[in-house]
């Protein structure tokens, strides 16, 4: 299957571009997109992004499936269908 | 007790050049603690909701509150309080920076100015005295230029500010007030000080800010610090990506929700965003973040000087509300556009919000066929996405050229005097334009433009709580409710005079503590937000006497037709969503059907 991933403002400078579309197996969890993107893009994303996300740590993105912001424990474990969207955005802005 | 406040109020009144200062009692001090409340009360109670806002009689409240020029972090805001020529009722605006310190070290918690000079003057509050100075050289200068010559003229270093432009002195309706490198944005006050004569003020003090426990509040101080200061350190903090980027940085969460608001309500998503947004700023432009009085956040985006094919620019932001306004509404993706629009309007002392609407309108009318696209002249195409006309637009607003002197009454205004329709699709609630946010995605803001006293604000809105779904953008369930709530916090906490997003951070029980140990007072969390709910139902009480009733918490036609890029799977607001919100939130105040405070709930509010 075929997941889109946008990446958003400082998330953009990190990765180094805005969009990138990747092909996963079926049944492939929002875990396996992380994993799957660490060979992908710089170093500095897994470093700031990647890591953090698996390991709870606190990350620079929020991490939108289908516009829905995933979070907690359980969010890497979200299942992906063919043709999601996936946004990494930094924290909401305002004012 | 009360050691914190100057407990006096300055009157001056520009008539009759009179200046008098009067004593606020204590019992006053501890029912409206200070800036929204003070500024409230006294307006209400003051001035008569027949008022011309224009007229001499409409009186300015310039307060401070009792956490002002202390080490308290995020409390250097100002407020005014007047009569709104927009809307016809009550407004309250607050801008950050430095004037708040001076107010509070001149020794006042409310500087009230009535009247109307007979000539353009500005005021002088100095230890030497008050002073009433002519200024006609400075009568159409920008505000800035106006603050600068303030500032000479007094030969000190210590005096902060605040101005208007030729908007203001134009009468504009959305005219602001700028106060150096902030502004008192909505609502009109620099139409206000414009029909008073007024151009400019300027203070200086020498006084302390003492506290009445002095123990209790550095140890409230030194817990508010270290909240903010972890808040920061957080990857994912909102005020941390303010820090960095100012408040436009995180637009991509926005549009990725589909509710970035884009030409004129049409679309829910920008696909030029990223290039308008605040990362992109600060990627493109050399930049200082700049902060208010103590705050650690310092979300100010202070630009260098910079080239654009309108001439230098030199400006701040803009903020986030700033890039929906002229940028995503107006299908304007140009950032350098975005610097020169912000630097007209910070120049001629204008609301972006309410401005950029008014552009938008005007680009819609012209989509529709209801304005000619030549109607700024033969060069220029009225169209979305236009750069120069939307420049040139802004400054025939603020000149009241052509288009330009109807767009300047406000989009309400100009809607029923182009007519054919167009009130149907005019971005306002009372009057007030809409910020940057959607009533058709986010239920929170639909109950939040309809019933906000100010009109279409989105300052007491669960706008983080539905970005991020820790509540569904699109469920009625409760959310009526939340947002009276809200209200009734944020305007507690403007009381104090606390940044907007100093809440981000700080739980209620710190804001508590720390007026108390300022203060000497008792309050609990209960009787802060009480006071909140008070001042709002204060507020819609002059409202109802100024013949703005529950009629007018509404939502115009284009919030209940479906955007074309509105996403498949959600729900867009319908008009049975929209009155099922508005029953809540009249039932979950205490109001009759009618949106009338009912007689029980104002005496339980001591009203």
């Amino acid at each position: 299957m075929q997941i889109t991933i946008r990446f958003s403002g400082p998330l953009r400078a990190l990765a180094g571009r805005s969009e990138l579309a990747l092909p996963l197996a079926e049944g492939a969890t929002l875990r396996d997109l992380l994993h799957a993107l660490r060979p992908a893009l710089p170093p500095a994303f897994d470093e700031q992004v990647v890591r953090p996300l698996e390991t709870g740590a606190g990350s620079l993105a929020l991490v939108l499936v289908n516009r829905v912001h995933r979070r907690g424990p359980a969010a890497l474990d979200h299942p992906l269908a063919d043709g999601d969207v996936v946004a990494f955005v930094p924290p909401m802005a305002g004012g | 007790m009360f050691e914190c406040y100057g407990q006096k109020l300055l009157r001056i009144n520009l008539t009759t050049r009179t200046v008098t200062t009067e004593p606020l009692p204590g019992e006053f001090i501890a029912r409206w603690v200070g800036g929204m409340g003070f500024g409230v009360k006294l307006f209400t109670d003051q001035v008569s909701p027949n008022t011309d806002p224009l007229g001499p009689d409409n009186t300015i409240y310039l307060c401070v509150g009792p956490l002002t020029g202390t080490l308290a972090p995020l409390f250097a805001q100002t407020g005014i309080v007047c009569k709104s020529p927009l809307t016809g009722g009550i407004i309250n605006t607050y801008a950050g920076g430095h004037l708040g310190g001076a107010i509070k070290a001149a020794g006042y918690d409310v500087i009230a100015i009535e009247g109307r000079a007979s000539e353009l003057v500005y005021v002088l509050i100095t230890p030497d005295g008050v002073r009433i100075m002519a200024c006609p050289e400075l009568a159409g200068k920008p505000a800035r230029q106006a603050e600068e010559a303030v500032k000479t003229a007094a030969g000190r270093d210590d005096l902060h500010t605040l101005a208007i432009g030729l908007a203001g002195e134009n009468r504009v309706r959305y005219a602001s007030v700028i106060s150096e490198t902030r502004a008192f944005g909505r609502g009109g006050v620099g139409a206000v000080l414009g029909a008073k004569n007024l151009k400019a003020l300027g203070i200086a003090g020498l006084g302390d800010v003492r506290v009445a426990e002095p123990g209790a509040f550095q140890a409230a101080v030194a817990a508010a610090y270290e909240t903010f200061r972890q808040d920061l350190a957080q990857p994912w903090s909102t005020l941390g990506s303010f820090s960095r980027a100012g408040t436009a940085g995180g637009i991509g969460l926005i549009n990725e929700k589909h509710a970035l608001a884009t030409r004129h309500h049409r679309l829910t998503r920008f696909e030029k965003a990223e290039e308008i947004g605040g990362q992109a700023m600060l990627e493109r432009f050399p930049t200082r973040p700049i902060a208010c009085l103590g705050c650690q956040v310092h979300c100010g985006m202070l630009r260098q000087p910079t080239e654009t094919r309108w001439g230098q620019v030199w400006t701040r932001g803009p903020e986030y509300e700033t890039v929906y306004s002229l940028g995503s509404l107006c299908f304007n993706d140009d950032p350098e556009m975005l610097l020169k629009a912000n630097d007209q309007a910070e120049q001629y002392g204008m609301d972006t919000l309410s401005l950029g609407v008014c552009v938008a309108f005007a680009m819609e009318c012209a989509e529709r066929g209801i304005l000619p696209r030549e109607a700024l002249g033969s060069d220029v195409v009225l169209e979305f996405g236009n750069a120069d006309a939307t420049i040139r637009l802004i400054d025939q607003i603020a000149h009241r050229q052509g288009l330009g002197d109807t767009l300047a009454e406000g989009v309400r205004r100009a809607a029923q005097a182009i007519g054919r329709g167009a009130e149907a699709f005019a971005l306002q609630v009372k009057g007030m334009e809409f910020a940057a946010w959607m009533p058709e995605r986010m239920r929170g803001i639909a109950v939040t433009f309809a019933t906000s006293n100010r009109g279409a604000c989105h300052k007491r809105a669960p706008i983080g709580m539905e970005l991020v779904d820790v509540i569904p953008m699109d469920e009625n369930e409760g959310r009526a409710a939340l947002v009276a709530s809200i209200q009734d916090k944020v305007n507690a906490i403007f009381c104090l005079i606390a940044c907007r997003f100093a809440e981000f951070a700080l739980p209620l029980g710190q804001f508590v503590a720390l007026l108390n140990a300022a203060a000497g007072l008792d309050y609990t969390e209960e009787r802060f937000m009480r006071l909140g709910e008070a001042i709002w139902n204060l507020e819609r009480l002059y409202n109802l006497a100024a013949g703005i009733d529950g009629r007018e918490d509404r939502l115009p036609d284009i919030c209940f037709e479906r955007p074309a890029d509105f996403p498949a799977d959600a729900k867009p607001l319908t008009r049975q969503d929209f009155a099922l919100l508005l029953r809540d939130y009249y039932a979950a105040r205490g109001w009759d059907e009618q949106g009338r405070p009912t007689p029980e709930r104002l005496a339980a509010l001591g009203l």
